[in-house]
């Protein structure tokens, strides 16, 4: 734990690899396979000096427009750049999401999925640029238990992998 | 703008489902789906079909059962089990001494159950499909169909305690016994073909179950003319799940357990 926290410092107060990259904002349209299902949406990303946050919203293709049940997906990231260099972006990134799925409708309990994923995001591009990212990491099924009349969770492992279009400005 | 809320509008009115599906039952094959990648966990174990029943909208659950060279009745899906366990050979050579170390390769580890395992609490008022395999791959040999039989009664898995226990058989010779034995039998077919074939031979049996691609919505009527109960299985995606509601079974075993709740509700 003491090692991992020195090189997360070490790798914080490093200048990223290059430095070429002057955008502060960004938004991108991706295409996404997770464990839960097939997901589209956007994701925003904001960069302060040698890192960045993220914001995604998404929703759940399968369940969404071939069930016609929404399935919406909402996280929010972390990363550092790492290399940064003329048309060429890599970076480190965490994020954690949650997402909601209702099997029943009407009177029925939803179901949760929270996701705390470490992964990474490449950027090929300048104004308008490629985005792939991908992570895994903590999987938390929350499903109402109909036995036990309360909510309970189970812990797996879970993935995320994306590509999409971005766009800067 | 005008597109768009039209897209919008139909989402939202393509939430409302009617309930035509009603009569049919979901079960969660192997737990919550046999081959699941959004399941956490591993199919035929006491986790995964603990997490089916205690799913609304899940009216039973299906389970693969292998009898042990002790006696006993385990669940699992595979011939061998080294294919999914960290142990070796086949569940009828082995003892419940053996087989109480097994454990499924996997991220929660979860351990090879026994059926009497399963919590009959969680079963109240839902259906279990046993399927009993009656082949034991390592020797080449079948396996006694009384011992199987013996066991049953003895876990209480043959009479009927607020839950109801329909086996499932793929071998003609064990049809007989398990009827006579006072259990709801239902028999494996793989064409509408071999329906009416073993129709003349046991009027007694309760159902059949057939692949769902292998049955039409016509095929089902038949079955229901006779007064005999129909299950589907390898039901997974929406649209097979879809196709396989509209046939009007009287179960479908599903890979994709939410799949087929969200799709029947």
């Amino acid at each position: 734990m003491r090692l991992f926290l020195l090189v997360f410092i070490c790798v914080l107060s490093l200048p990223s690899i290059g430095q070429e990259n002057k955008r502060s904002n960004a938004i991108s349209l991706r295409a996404s396979v997770a464990k839960t299902d097939y997901f589209t949406g956007v994701e925003w990303f904001h960069s302060l000096s040698n890192q960045f946050i993220l914001a995604q919203f998404d929703f759940g293709y399968s369940r969404t427009i071939l069930q016609s049940r929404f399935f919406p997906r909402v996280g929010i990231g972390y990363g550092i750049n790492l290399i940064d260099y003329k048309a060429f972006h890599l970076a480190p990134i965490v994020t954690t999401s949650l997402s909601r799925l209702s099997t029943i409708s009407g009177n029925g309990r939803p179901d949760y999925w929270s996701e705390t994923y470490a992964g990474y995001r490449l950027v090929f591009g300048k104004k308008w640029a490629f985005v792939q990212s991908s992570s895994c990491g903590l999987f938390q099924e929350m499903t109402y238990n109909t036995l036990s009349g309360k909510y309970s969770g189970v812990s797996s492992f879970g993935f995320f992998g994306s590509i999409g279009v971005q766009y800067a400005w | 703008m005008r597109g768009s809320l039209l897209f919008i509008g139909l989402i939202l009115f393509g939430c409302s489902k009617s309930n035509q599906y009603e009569s049919v039952r979901i079960y969660g094959h192997a737990g919550t789906g046999l081959e699941n990648v959004a399941s956490v966990y591993h199919d035929n174990t006491i986790e995964a079909v603990d997490l089916a029943l205690s799913m609304q909208g899940c009216d039973g659950v299906e389970v693969d059962v292998q009898l042990s060279a002790s006696g006993d009745l385990w669940l699992y899906h595979d011939a061998k089990l080294e294919t999914e366990t960290n142990l070796n050979g086949c569940i009828p050579d082995l003892l419940d001494e053996i087989l109480a170390g097994g454990k499924y390769s996997t991220i929660h580890q979860e351990k090879l159950a026994r059926l009497s395992e399963i919590d009959t609490n969680h079963l109240q008022g839902k259906e279990i499909v046993l399927d009993l395999r009656h082949y034991n791959e390592c020797v080449g040999e079948f396996v006694n169909v009384a011992q199987i039989i013996d066991r049953l009664v003895d876990i209480g898995f043959s009479s009927s305690k607020g839950f109801k226990v329909l086996v499932n058989i793929s071998r003609k010779e064990w049809v007989q016994p398990f009827i006579d034995a006072g259990f709801h039998t239902i028999l494996s077919i793989f064409s509408m073909s071999e329906f009416a074939s073993a129709e003349s031979v046991f009027p007694e049996l309760y159902g059949y179950i057939i692949k769902n691609s292998d049955v039409t919505a016509e095929n089902v009527a038949t079955v229901h003319q006779s007064e005999k109960k129909l299950f589907i299985f390898e039901v997974r995606s929406p649209k097979m799940t879809r196709e396989a509601l509209r046939k009007s079974p009287d179960a479908m075993l599903s890979d994709d357990i939410r799949t087929a709740i969200i799709e029947k509700y």
